[in-house]
C-alpha cells in the first residue's frame, strides 16, 4: 500500500467518522419531532 | 498488528482490494453513527430523570421521549459496524486495524460525561447527584484505562509488526520500506537462450530434452503417415546432426 493511499485512507476514516455522526444527528432530531418551527 | 496482504492467482501480494477499504469506511462511520445516537439517547432519558418506560399493560409513571427506540438500534447496529470495521481493518493491516477499537473508549467516555455533567448538574434541580457520579466516574474509568493503555502500547505493538515486516521484506532481497512490486502488472519474460560456447556442457540438458521433443514428433508424424520412410530417416538424420556429435549416440 502507497504512502499517498495511506494518507487518503486517513482522510476517508476522517471523513466516515464526521459523516457518521453528522446521520446520528440528523436522525435523532428527527426521531425527536423535527427542527423547532421558526418563530415569526 | 500485521500489514497483511491480499495475495493474487500467482501467490504474490498486491494488498487489499477496493472493496475492504470501502467495507473498512463504512464500518467506521456505522460505528460514530451507533456511538453518537448512544449518546444523543441517553441525554434525552437523562433529561427525563435517567429513566422511562412504555408500553406494557400498566401505566408508566415516565413515558419516554421520541426516538428512545433509536438507542436499542444503535446498541445492537454498533456490534455489526464494529465486528464489519474490524474485520476489514484487520485486513488492511497497520494502525487501520486498531482504529475500530477506539469505539470502546469513544462509547463508555462519552457516556460516562453525561453522567457526570448530569450528576453534577441534575436536571430536577439540586445538589450533585451520587446516581449520576458514581456511574459517570466508573464509565470514564471503563473507557479512560484502556485507552490509556493503547496509546501507550499500541504504537509499539504496531512498531513491532512493522520491524517484523521490514526484517521480513530484507530478507526477501527487497526494499525495507515502500510499496511491494505490484507483479499483477508486471510482465515476465522467459529468459532467452543463447548457444552455449563450442566445448561447454551447460546447455546439452535443454538441447537433449529438445532434441528428443523433435525426434518424439517426428516419429508420430512418420507413424501416422504424414511422413514418408525416406523423410523420417531424412529428418532425424538432419536431427541428430544438428545436436552434435555428443547427442548422436544417445538419441
Amino acid at each position: 500500500m502507497s504512502a499517498e493511499l495511506r494518507r487518503w485512507l486517513w482522510v476517508g476514516v476522517i471523513v466516515a467518522i464526521a459523516l457518521g455522526i453528522g446521520a446520528a444527528v440528523w436522525l435523532a432530531g428527527v426521531a425527536a419531532g423535527g427542527p423547532p418551527p421558526p418563530v415569526g | 498488528m500485521s500489514d497483511l496482504s491480499r495475495p493474487n492467482e500467482a501467490g504474490a501480494s498486491v494488498g487489499p482490494s477496493s472493496r475492504t477499504f470501502l467495507l473498512y469506511l463504512i464500518g467506521v462511520a456505522g460505528l460514530a453513527f451507533s456511538i453518537t445516537l448512544m449518546f444523543i439517547e441517553m441525554r434525552a432519558v437523562l433529561d427525563v430523570g435517567g429513566s422511562c418506560a412504555d408500553g406494557g399493560p400498566y401505566v408508566s409513571a415516565q413515558s419516554c421521549p421520541d426516538g428512545t427506540w433509536l438507542m436499542f438500534l444503535a446498541i445492537f447496529g454498533g456490534f455489526g459496524w464494529g465486528a464489519l470495521a474490524l474485520w476489514a481493518g484487520s485486513l488492511i493491516g497497520g494502525r487501520y486495524g486498531l482504529v475500530p477499537l477506539l469505539a470502546w473508549p469513544g462509547l463508555f467516555c462519552s457516556l460516562g460525561f453525561n453522567f457526570l455533567q448530569y450528576g453534577v448538574t441534575p436536571p430536577g434541580g439540586g445538589g450533585p447527584e451520587l446516581g449520576f457520579l458514581i456511574p459517570g466516574i466508573l464509565f470514564e474509568l471503563m473507557g479512560g484505562i484502556p485507552l490509556a493503555l493503547g496509546l501507550r502500547f499500541g504504537g509499539s505493538v504496531d512498531s513491532a509488526a512493522q520491524e517484523r515486516l521490514r526484517a521480513t521484506r530484507v530478507a526477501a532481497g527487497l526494499a525495507p520500506d515502500g510499496a511491494l512490486p505490484d507483479v499483477s502488472t508486471t510482465s515476465f519474460e522467459y529468459p532467452t537462450l543463447v548457444e552455449a560456447p563450442s566445448g561447454s556442457r551447460a546447455a546439452e540438458p535443454a538441447v537433449r530434452i529438445d532434441l528428443a521433443n523433435e525426434l518424439e514428433r517426428i516419429a508420430d508424424l512418420h507413424a501416422r503417415g504424414a511422413l514418408t520412410d525416406e523423410e523420417f530417416a531424412t529428418a532425424k538424420t538432419a536431427l541428430l546432426a544438428s545436436a552434435g556429435p555428443s547427442s548422436e549416440g544417445e538419441a
